[in-house]
């Protein structure tokens, strides 16, 4: 579904306001290159800037859609945000197209490396065509089993129920661990497209959109999600109008506008 | 046989924003010299159309952005235009004034958060003192009065004119109206 930056809809202007529930942070390259700043088109404005990037050479368009091209140690940052640092149910998901990639590249992460990689991930766990995974506090993985860094266009997300890790790919169930034991991400920046501040950790590719919510998405959302495209959720709602006949009228009886009340002049 | 009336919008007067007395402009927002990493904010203005006393207002807004550049910008870097909205034209948002004047962005932009994102996103070409001009956007209004609030990221100031009414830099945001069209018999 394409949208543009003219002309898009969140929350209850979208045109699949479900999928909004506790959206705290919604990037879309998609809607059009908005030069060295990424913003947050959620209510939470957390703008992300863009490190290591070319405002000329990083816009891309692909596949038709609009998008942010990283390469080696290219990241955007969205800074620190306790609104990220989940103590329950949470959910991450980014629309990209990647290649083969280095290990532990990660599409978004809020992560501290210097304290024991507490934190969550989204991330890539081999080289090559490397299945995704989610990974928090340097304890708990939950793998994927599907190679997706294979030059096509996927929708890869992290879940946590409160009990169960999840990695889930092109709205699929694809990999699971149980936990209850919440990521840690306190006092550390939200990365998109690196695994916080290690910089050959770039997942590298073209980004279409990326979101975090406060909630564990269900299967079904995780269906809807893939099955709306990459820019699905800015799609805006139509806004009709709805004309009734009032019961027991009948419109023919009214021969004369002054019959009808506020009717008009003439 | 009498056509049906029949519901629609239409088009209404343009609010343009742009250096006093610069042609067409009927609000003030100072565009003139306005130098990279600044921002300005401008005159508020009523989005209210009086219909025999009643104050209708719109569905929605087309606006429209240009900018006149001094020194080329670097291709691909933006000029940003917000709109806030207010009810009674006195609680505004983001600590705008409704009134024209420098506006602070704050310490990473933080007061300029506040306005959620932005509604146009202007991406330069490398043009020097030449107006250039983004894609028209629909913005749907929060309240009876908008104000704006502009933000160079051009990485240059924007043209310095002599006479600063020379300025050919415009915000401008048209109100469509709902309608009901009486049909001729």
């Amino acid at each position: 579904m394409r949208s543009d930056w003219g002309y898009y809809g969140t929350y209850d202007e979208s045109a699949h306001p479900d999928l909004w529930d506790g959206v705290v942070g919604y990037w879309a390259p998609c809607l059009g290159p908005t030069g060295l700043r990424l913003y947050d088109v959620s209510r939470y404005g957390n703008w992300g800037t863009l490190t290591n990037m070319d405002a000329a050479s990083d816009w891309v368009v692909q596949d038709g859609l609009s998008a942010l091209n990283f390469t080696a140690s290219d990241n955007v940052n969205c800074g620190d945000r306790t609104i990220w640092d989940f103590t329950g149910p949470f959910s991450a998901f980014v629309w990209g197209r990647w290649g083969s990639q280095s290990t532990d590249a990660a599409p978004i992460a809020k992560v501290s490396v210097s304290n024991g990689y507490t934190g969550w991930v989204l991330l890539f766990t081999s080289t090559g065509n490397s299945p995704c995974a989610a990974f928090w506090n340097s304890a708990t993985r939950a793998s994927g089993s599907t190679g997706v860094c294979d030059n096509t266009i996927r929708c890869v997300g992290i879940s946590w129920t409160g009990a169960v890790a999840q990695v889930w790919v092109n709205g699929k169930l694809d990999g699971s661990a149980n936990t209850t034991t919440s990521p840690n991400a306190a006092g550390v920046d939200l990365f998109i497209g690196q695994y916080g501040f290690i910089s050959n950790r770039t997942a590298q590719g073209q980004y279409f959109s990326a979101a975090v919510m406060n909630r564990a998405l269900s299967a079904n959302e995780w269906r809807q999600l893939y099955e709306i495209g990459p820019g699905g959720m800015l799609q805006r709602r139509r806004r009709r109008r709805v004309y009734t006949e009032q019961a027991g009228f009948r419109a023919h009886y009214a021969t004369q506008r002054a019959q009808l009340i506020g009717g008009g002049l003439r | 046989m009498a056509l049906p009336d029949f519901a629609g919008t239409v088009q209404g007067s343009a609010i343009i924003w742009g250096q006093s007395g610069a042609s067409g402009v009927t609000r003030e927002l100072s565009f003139n010299n306005l130098a990279n990493g600044s921002a300005q904010q401008g005159a508020s203005a009523d989005l209210a159309l009086s219909v025999g006393g009643i104050q209708l207002l719109p569905e929605f807004c087309w606006v429209y952005l240009s900018v006149e550049t001094g020194t080329a910008p670097t291709a691909a870097l933006t000029f940003e235009a917000y709109l806030v909205s207010s009810y009674d034209n006195t609680l505004w948002p983001a600590k705008v004034t409704g009134s024209n004047g420098s506006y602070t962005l704050g310490t990473s932009d933080a007061n300029l958060r506040q306005a959620g994102p932005p509604v146009v996103s202007l991406v330069a070409t490398n043009d020097g003192n030449t107006v250039i001009t983004q894609v028209p956007s629909v913005w749907y209004p929060r309240g009876r009065y908008v104000s704006p609030i502009v933000d160079n990221n051009l990485g240059q100031s924007l043209r310095n004119e002599t006479t600063p009414a020379d300025n050919g830099s415009r915000l401008i945001v048209v109100p469509v109206y709902p309608a009901i069209v009486e049909a001729l018999s």
